[in-house]
């Protein structure tokens, strides 16, 4: 085996850039190989994501203990905004568009993405954006100090800073929607032979899923983003959040929410798949349910849809718009619940191998659940008034984000490196990652569950002396947490050094068709187009082969 | 060589960590959820704050349940399927319908059972009940602070009312209605341990109530019982064991030097020595603001003071000598409206907010200056000569945010005028209650104290009615002659007639026709007393309508007619 061959795509194609890193860069920064670009969403997603986690290690520094510490309020006012946006936006978002750029195509037995020059046009809009919102920070009266939702009349106050914010908002649904077009694209006309619908990987599954969801919500986020735009720039004109002038404030509220809360699912749909990936390997074990769990997926989406009120429960919309809301809340809680117990399922009677990614996934199984409970709580209207825009929903959000999220993009990252590189990561480092993370971010979010009920509010500069020794303890916990993710980084850069080689199933166990390609995967992923095998997906192995989907108790 | 023992107990210390690990990750989070006192809200000291805890409650404990569950199947899992061998084989099962939608149903029936329990206290908390509210507070929001507004009204048979407070006093064990709107951007009005929490939403009055359990609740025994010090430490003393942390050294910032002036939380309980009111039987809540409202969003606190209902009519009576006394107290009227942002020594605090010795406004005795300082205080940032960018001391103060005084009565006016020019150094000469009196007129606001209570000037209604008849003109007509099958409002006799027949227009469905689309919902409910009375006064003269004005009481009587129907 020849040297460029051990390393598939990663290899050099042109003899210039063999000979010179200048023109090896160059050719990933152009590269319309999905995987290639996939893997650039990656590292921008993580660059992301430490920029982000050093602007909530300020908020952390900040209130460590009581009284003004190391910054002014008005900085202040502009870090959870900033964190937030960079965290939701440049981090998770980018980072799952990445792993299914690299995965989804070589799941369903494809050589590339449908739109090819697309999808690298979509990747460089993010750096771009990204650079807009950034550099809020250097413009005359700083960054938006507004939070991430970007409320009027608060917002249309703000200074230049919130003119960049906007522009940036509106380039990163822009280049989420061609992402989202793209796998769409992909998934329905590139699927090999015996593919059908309900014989695709729950991984690719969720892709599907995220993308519909993208393609509906996002357009609303960006009239919304328009519309306020248009009232900070003619002020004179345009009234759609001015009392004084007919509009309300609220409507921006109804706006932002309809996007944003389907974004909640956009940032862990793909997470719930690719959990699904990765415990029926390490289980040996098939995944419980197959249809039940692509069902509940389309379920949890389409109640996505119609729930976005119960973030706006204190603003005073009527009480029986807010029940109907409440009820609908609820019921997500039942395709999550559906998934919950089959991974469980799943896990039970199967032969256990706890390996970093295994880890993680259960280590989310374990957490996660924490975070749908006090969204349960959350749900109720009674206690979401007191509980509102408190500590509590800091902590809630931080469970199904951080413990949610987080934890299953690094399931992902660790499952799918040996596919990646080539290279297996230093598997006791892992370990020690997983240990560490999961026991700090219990330290650092679960006493702000406390915080909250005591009720202190969120997005305070300073806070009543009362609440110090809890904010203590969640600093001290948060430092932990975000120091430790630099041995991850370090564990993943060592293994493309000297980690030990990986094999065609890294895992030995893996079902898809990315297991069945060397690793790394060459230029065109399949030297001959693949066909695929079509699994049992039935409940009762007497009905033998059943690939109709199962009609979902969930519908 | 090795025994069975021997094998086992390998394997034990072998998963011994993993094992330990994950009944860690387990019980960290319920032991949290057991300790006493992180479980009980903090809302137990009224009527909806112990209905909402005890809701709460419930719902916890079927987490809790749930979450028990979860965990421990996932921990016996974890245990009892661990790989034993690197070629072991299980069976393969995909599925078991009976199995998924048993846990389906169970799902769905704990959601119904919450979600049928939470509607039951929603109505309970929510609705207001069928009583009249023994009184009535308008709560109204600004960049950074609160102010409450007593309409005219009665309590207990004894008339008060149209006056303006910086904090929230209530009588307690009483129905109160609270009216909340904003003056600017959005915040929400949250009184923790009353369960009280409303956005105040610029253009909107929101409305909520409560029912404060006031000096004679038995929640509080156990922190009445500490001693004064004790109940100091659990209060507004900052412990300082965290102080080698802190960096040392010059203050960075202006908040730091805010902090150094000493923030009044308010603490979670008070203190009695230092509220100004430790003399009424009282108990106060702590107040502040929830909804992220820019940079002083975390220092909006008020005082919710819950006196018995003698001491609250004491209050009244107090107030009322207090406004009605021409010499008020400038430097008490000066420590409660301006020392937050100028400071109690006049020398203002960082870029924001200007110092007030020996400026042009404060300094200089010439009768345009004490017009001028006159004019600020009544505008606030309004006021013309704050216009722009403006040169304070040689310092350039960009886009200054000064609330607007005026509901402080002309006597407050010029005692805090009068304090201002006359302390720390300053000499600008005095003024007069009637100076203030007439700077007033000129700029055309309401007189106060008001002439008879709850009145307002014609001509402010009028101004302020124009701006909300901007949500009429989809339908009415720029000038109110009507769009398509909108009618016009030019002689129409519903609008000259009786004020009941306006007003029924308004506030009930009258009119509203299915097959007109967008035939009006009864948007005058949203609107207060006074904002209603402003809209029909203007659409009663304006475009050659020569109706007679209608002042917030005629509306007040009307509306209960019409709302309390329903």
């Amino acid at each position: 085996m020849s040297q460029s061959d051990a390393m598939g795509f990663l290899s050099p194609l042109t003899e210039k850039a063999e000979n010179s890193w200048f023109w090896y860069i160059k050719e990933w920064v152009c590269s319309t190989d999905a995987k290639r670009i996939g893997l650039m969403y990656i590292i921008f997603g993580i660059l992301m994501g430490v920029i982000g986690g050093v602007l909530s290690i300020l908020i952390r520094i900040e209130l460590f203990s009581a009284g003004a510490d190391i910054m002014s309020e008005t900085f202040y006012a502009t870090l959870p905004g900033m964190h937030a946006t960079l965290m939701i936006f440049f981090f998770v978002i980018p980072i799952f568009t990445g792993v299914g750029n690299f995965v989804v195509p070589i799941q369903i037995g494809a050589p590339d993405m449908a739109f090819p020059r697309l999808n690298l046009a979509g990747f460089w809009i993010l750096p771009a954006a990204a650079a807009m919102a950034l550099s809020a920070y250097l413009v005359p009266k700083g960054a938006p100090g507004f939070g991430w939702t970007g409320y009027p009349p608060l917002s249309v106050q703000a200074s230049l800073g919130a003119d960049l914010w906007i522009a940036a908002i509106i380039l990163v649904g822009t280049s989420s929607t061609m992402a989202a077009v793209n796998f769409l694209s992909t998934v329905f006309n590139m699927r090999c032979k015996n593919m059908t619908l309900f014989q695709m990987p729950l991984f690719t599954w969720s892709l599907v899923v995220t993308s519909f969801l993208i393609l509906a919500s996002t357009p609303v986020l960006t009239s919304a983003m328009m519309m306020l735009e248009l009232q900070r720039t003619f002020p004179a004109a345009f009234h759609f959040f001015d009392p004084q002038g007919g509009g309300d404030p609220i409507l921006y509220q109804h706006l932002f929410w309809f996007y944003s809360h389907p974004a909640v699912y956009i940032m862990i749909l793909p997470g719930f798949g690719l959990i699904s990936e990765v415990i029926p390997t390490f289980s040996r074990k098939p995944i419980f349910g197959y249809a039940v769990m692509a069902w509940s997926m389309i379920a949890i989406a389409v109640l996505g849809f119609v729930v976005w009120a119960h973030h706006m429960f204190t603003t005073g919309i009527a009480l029986r718009v807010r029940m109907a809301f409440m009820l609908l809340t609820m019921l997500i809680a039942v395709p999550t619940g559906i998934k919950i117990f089959s991974w469980l399922a799943t896990m039970w009677g199967g032969s256990l191998s706890f390996k970093t990614p295994m880890l993680f996934a259960v280590g989310f199984i374990a957490m996660f659940t924490i975070g749908g409970l006090s969204g349960v709580v959350l749900a109720s209207v009674p206690v979401d008034i007191q509980l509102h825009d408190t500590y509590y929903v800091v902590a809630h959000i931080h469970y199904v984000l951080v413990a949610g999220s987080v934890m299953t993009i690094w399931a992902g990252i660790y499952y799918w490196w040996p596919k990646m590189t080539g290279r297996f990561y230093h598997e006791g480092l892992g370990k020690f990652h997983f240990w560490v993370t999961t026991i700090f971010i219990n330290v650092t979010f679960f006493i702000q569950h406390y915080l909250g009920m005591q009720g202190m509010p969120r997005r305070y500069f300073d806070y009543d002396p009362q609440f110090e020794w809890a904010n203590a303890i969640s600093s001290l916990g948060s430092f932990a947490l975000f120091s430790v993710q630099f041995v991850a980084l370090g564990n993943l850069v060592w293994s493309l050094y000297a980690g030990r080689q990986a094999e065609a199933n890294a895992w030995e166990d893996g079902e898809t068709l990315e297991w069945d390609i060397s690793s790394p995967p060459p230029h065109h992923n399949f030297p001959e187009p693949p066909v695929w095998e079509p699994v049992d997906r039935s409940h009762d192995e007497e009905e033998g082969h059943e690939l109709q989907p199962q009609p979902s108790p969930a519908e | 060589m090795n025994g069975p023992d021997n094998l086992i107990s390998r394997n034990i210390r072998r998963y011994l960590p993993a094992v330990a690990a994950v009944l860690a990750i387990i019980a960290v989070p319920l032991a949290a959820y057991a300790v006493p006192g992180s479980g009980p809200m903090v809302s137990v000291d009224s009527y909806n704050g112990e209905n909402i805890t005890e809701l709460y409650n419930v719902i916890a404990k079927i987490c809790l349940g749930i979450l028990i569950l979860v965990e421990g199947i996932l921990f016996v899992a974890i245990f009892k399927f661990r790989r034993r061998s690197d070629d072991e084989q299980p069976e393969q099962v995909h599925g078991n319908f009976k199995l998924e939608l048993g846990w389906t149903l169970a799902a769905l029936i704990i959601q119904v059972f919450i979600g049928f329990k939470t509607v039951d206290v929603m109505f309970e908390v929510e609705q207001e009940p069928e009583q009249d509210p023994e009184i009535v507070v308008e709560a109204i929001a600004y960049q950074w602070n609160w102010k409450f507004r007593y309409p005219e009204q009665e309590f207990r048979g004894q008339k008060f009312g149209g006056f303006t407070t910086s904090n929230l006093v209530v009588p307690a064990n009483s129905l109160v209605e609270l009216d909340v709107t904003s003056e600017d951007v959005l915040h929400a009005l949250f009184i923790p341990e009353l369960g009280v929490k409303i956005d105040a939403v610029p253009g909107r009055y929101n409305y909520w109530w409560f029912n404060a359990a006031g000096p004679n609740s038995t929640a509080n025994v156990d922190f009445e019982q500490r001693d004064t010090q004790q109940q100091e430490q659990l209060t507004t003393t900052r412990t300082d064991y965290l102080s080698f942390l802190r960096p040392q050294g010059t203050p960075r910032s202006v908040a730091k030097e805010r902090t150094k002036q000493g923030v009044d939380y308010l603490g979670s309980k008070p203190v009695p020595e230092v509220s100004p009111f430790a003399t009424y039987d009282a108990r106060e809540y702590v107040g502040m603001c929830a909804e992220l409202c820019g940079s002083g969003h975390w220092n909006m606190y008020f005082r919710t003071v819950a006196m018995t209902p003698s001491s609250f009519e004491q209050w009244l009576v107090d107030r009322r000598k207090a406004a009605q006394s021409a010499d008020a107290d400038g430097a008490a009227v000066y420590s409660a409206n301006c020392a937050q942002c100028h400071q109690g020594d006049g020398q203002g605090l960082g870029a924001q907010f200007p110092p007030l010795v020996d400026t042009q406004w404060t300094n200089k005795d010439t009768e345009e200056s004490r017009r001028k300082h006159i004019n600020v205080v009544l505008m606030g940032s309004n006021a013309e000569s704050l216009q722009g960018d403006t040169t304070v001391k040689g310092d350039t103060y960009s886009g200054i945010n000064m609330a607007s005084h005026s509901q402080l009565n002309d006597a407050e006016v010029a005692a805090v005028i009068n304090h201002e020019r006359t302390s720390w150094g300053n000499s600008g000469g005095k003024i007069t209650p009637d100076d203030v009196k007439k700077v007033r007129e000129e700029l055309g606001l309401e007189p106060r104290p008001v002439v008879r209570a709850g009145e307002v000037a014609p001509a402010t209604l009028k101004q302020e009615g124009e701006r909300l008849y901007s949500a009429c003109v989809s339908c009415h007509g720029e000038k109110g002659t009507g769009v398509g099958q909108a009618p016009g409002l030019i002689n129409s006799p519903k609008v000259l007639g009786t004020v009941q027949g306006f007003a029924e227009t308004l506030l009930t469905r009258w009119g509203v026709d299915n097959n007109v689309p967008g035939s009006h919902s009864p948007m005058g409910r949203r609107m207060s007393n006074r904002e209603l009375a402003a809209l029909m006064t203007y659409v009663r003269q304006a475009w050659g309508n020569e109706g007679s004005p209608i002042q917030p009481p005629e509306i007040q009587k009307v509306r209960k007619q019409f709302q309390s129907n329903e």
